[in-house]
């Protein structure tokens, strides 16, 4: 465990003194900010597009986070033997796997969570209101960024630098309008079985990231909420455990 | 328990690799025996693409081989998940740029907790700094890597190396883009292992190098092993390594 937190704390410290990613942090951090001056909105609106506006942002600039860490850290290490220095020590293949995973979330989370933190100052001094909403959202986009990393990471030990970014993005967006292609498929006259198989797959197979909204949080009764956000703890858990054996799997068999 | 004589043994070991060209195969190395004494410094000697580094490799449990086994102190590393005591230093000087040297070789005593006998912080530093100091780069050591030459690059992972005292040293090409104080240095240290009864097993294109520090030289043509020459031996007789390996890549056995 001592080995895996190493590989994760280096990366982080690595990634915290790339100028590009504080250079995308601030960014972010303008662009929900910008949204304060929407003056011409009722106070209720405007803390509506922020929270909106600023989480979406928020979640894509975690997504893409993940993306490009992941392949960065272990497809391209492999690929500029700088995985050695690594894989050459009292390390397993495991660790090393399991411990950029870890670090490309955690920095990806930790980026995500100062901009929500931005969205929960700005509604709190903007309507004098504790975002209960923005504190859940948080949690709802880490288990999506997990399970995001999680497909990555399996990726990134199984395809190239350039396949394995573009799968992560494919499957992502795919993630996300599986519903969408199950109606175009209804729509375009396919036979029953299709509809079926389609249906099954974009609903058990497929990472469904249509599961990690705020929406069913804030339609539910606390109940229904709480037992939502457990479901949705579990599904990405079993997600993550699944990918992250299956990368390991296929890396342990890997010539480096 | 008798004690194993070998650090390394290969065992007749091949490695294939699949060119995926109707379905043609390429061996890298094919039916390598080679044994490694303990605490001997033994050269490794090949043409470009003989299979050296893919050797080194297999040792190294980074690629698997296609047949054949590979011993450590006696054991077999397909059992292990990890190697024990075995510091490499690669031709590639591909380093965590946004790193500091000191962050570098505390990061690697974090990867091998066994090596550095968990040692507490202000035993660790002294160390740090000592292996810092001793390949010259202790001014630098709060400087990010991004800013150091090849060299540099390269006497940093020596001075990993120095720190960690594994029990095995694989080398493979450490030269490359060495300038001569740094080639000096490598050799020092090299002949310091030896002295502290480590094991070195070095690969390498420059001859009068290995002549000076090796104990035994492997040479090793198209995947196949040719001699292994006893280096004390050839200077007794007043015979040249250099000779003797330019005869057997032009194909003179004797």
């Amino acid at each position: 465990m001592k080995r895996i937190l190493s590989i994760s704390k280096y990366l982080f410290i690595e990634s915290l003194r790339d100028k590009l990613f504080i250079a995308l942090m601030l960014i972010s951090l303008i662009i929900t900010a910008g949204n304060f001056a929407l003056d011409f909105y009722s106070q209720g609106i405007q803390d509506r597009i922020i929270f909106d506006f600023g989480s979406s942002l928020a979640t894509l600039l975690g997504a893409f986070l993940v993306i490009y860490l992941i392949t960065r850290h272990i497809t391209l290490e492999l690929d500029n033997k700088l995985s050695y220095f690594i894989l050459t020590c009292e390390t397993s293949r495991a660790h090393f796997v399991i411990g950029k995973w870890l670090g490309s979330l955690i920095f990806a989370s930790f980026n995500m969570l100062i901009i929500f933190l931005e969205i929960f100052l700005i509604i709190y001094f903007n309507s004098k209101s504790i975002s209960y909403l923005s504190i859940i959202y948080f949690y709802i986009a880490f288990l999506k960024l997990s399970v995001l990393s999680a497909i990555m990471a399996l990726f990134s030990v199984s395809f190239s630098a350039v396949v394995a970014p573009a799968l992560g993005i494919f499957f992502y967006f795919i993630g996300h309008f599986g519903s969408y292609m199950n109606f175009a498929l209804e729509k375009s006259g396919n036979p029953e079985f299709v509809i079926k198989i389609s249906e099954f797959l974009t609903a058990y197979i497929l990472p469904n990231f249509k599961y990690f909204t705020a929406e069913h949080v804030t339609t539910e009764t606390y109940e229904g909420a709480a037992a939502y956000l457990i479901y949705l703890t579990l599904y990405a858990i079993s997600i993550n455990i699944l990918l992250s054996c299956a990368a390991v799997k296929i890396f342990s068999r890997k010539d480096i | 328990m008798a004690q194993n004589n070998y650090a390394i043994e290969c065992i007749d070991i091949y490695k294939n690799y699949d060119l995926n060209l109707n379905a043609r195969e390429k061996s890298a190395v094919k039916g390598l025996n080679l044994s490694i004494l303990r605490n001997e410094v033994h050269g490794f000697l090949g043409h470009n693409g003989a299979g050296k580094t893919t050797t080194l490799k297999m040792i190294l449990k980074l690629i698997t081989p296609s047949a054949g086994n590979i011993k450590i102190f006696g054991q077999d590393i397909n059992g292990m998940r990890y190697l024990k005591g075995v510091s490499y230093i690669s031709e590639s000087v591909n380093l965590y740029d946004f790193l500091t040297p000191f962050e570098l070789i505390e990061y690697y005593s974090e990867l091998n907790p066994d090596s550095f006998n968990n040692l507490n912080a202000r035993s660790m530093k002294q160390k740090i700094e000592e292996a810092l100091d001793e390949t010259g780069l202790l001014k630098w050591r709060d400087t990010r890597i991004e800013k150091f030459s090849k060299g540099m690059r390269q006497r940093l992972m020596i001075a990993a190396c120095i720190a960690r005292e594994a029990d095995i040293l694989v080398l493979d090409e450490p030269e490359s883009g060495l300038d001569p104080d740094g080639i000096a240095l490598l050799l020092k240290i090299i002949t310091r292992f030896k002295k502290s009864s480590k094991t070195v097993f070095f690969s390498s294109h420059h001859i009068s190098e290995i002549e000076k520090v090796c104990d035994r030289v492997s040479i090793i043509k198209y995947g196949e092993l040719l001699e292994t020459i006893n280096i004390s031996e050839y200077r007794a007789k007043n015979l040249s390594v250099e000779e003797r390996y330019l005869g057997l890549m032009r194909g003179e056995n004797h």
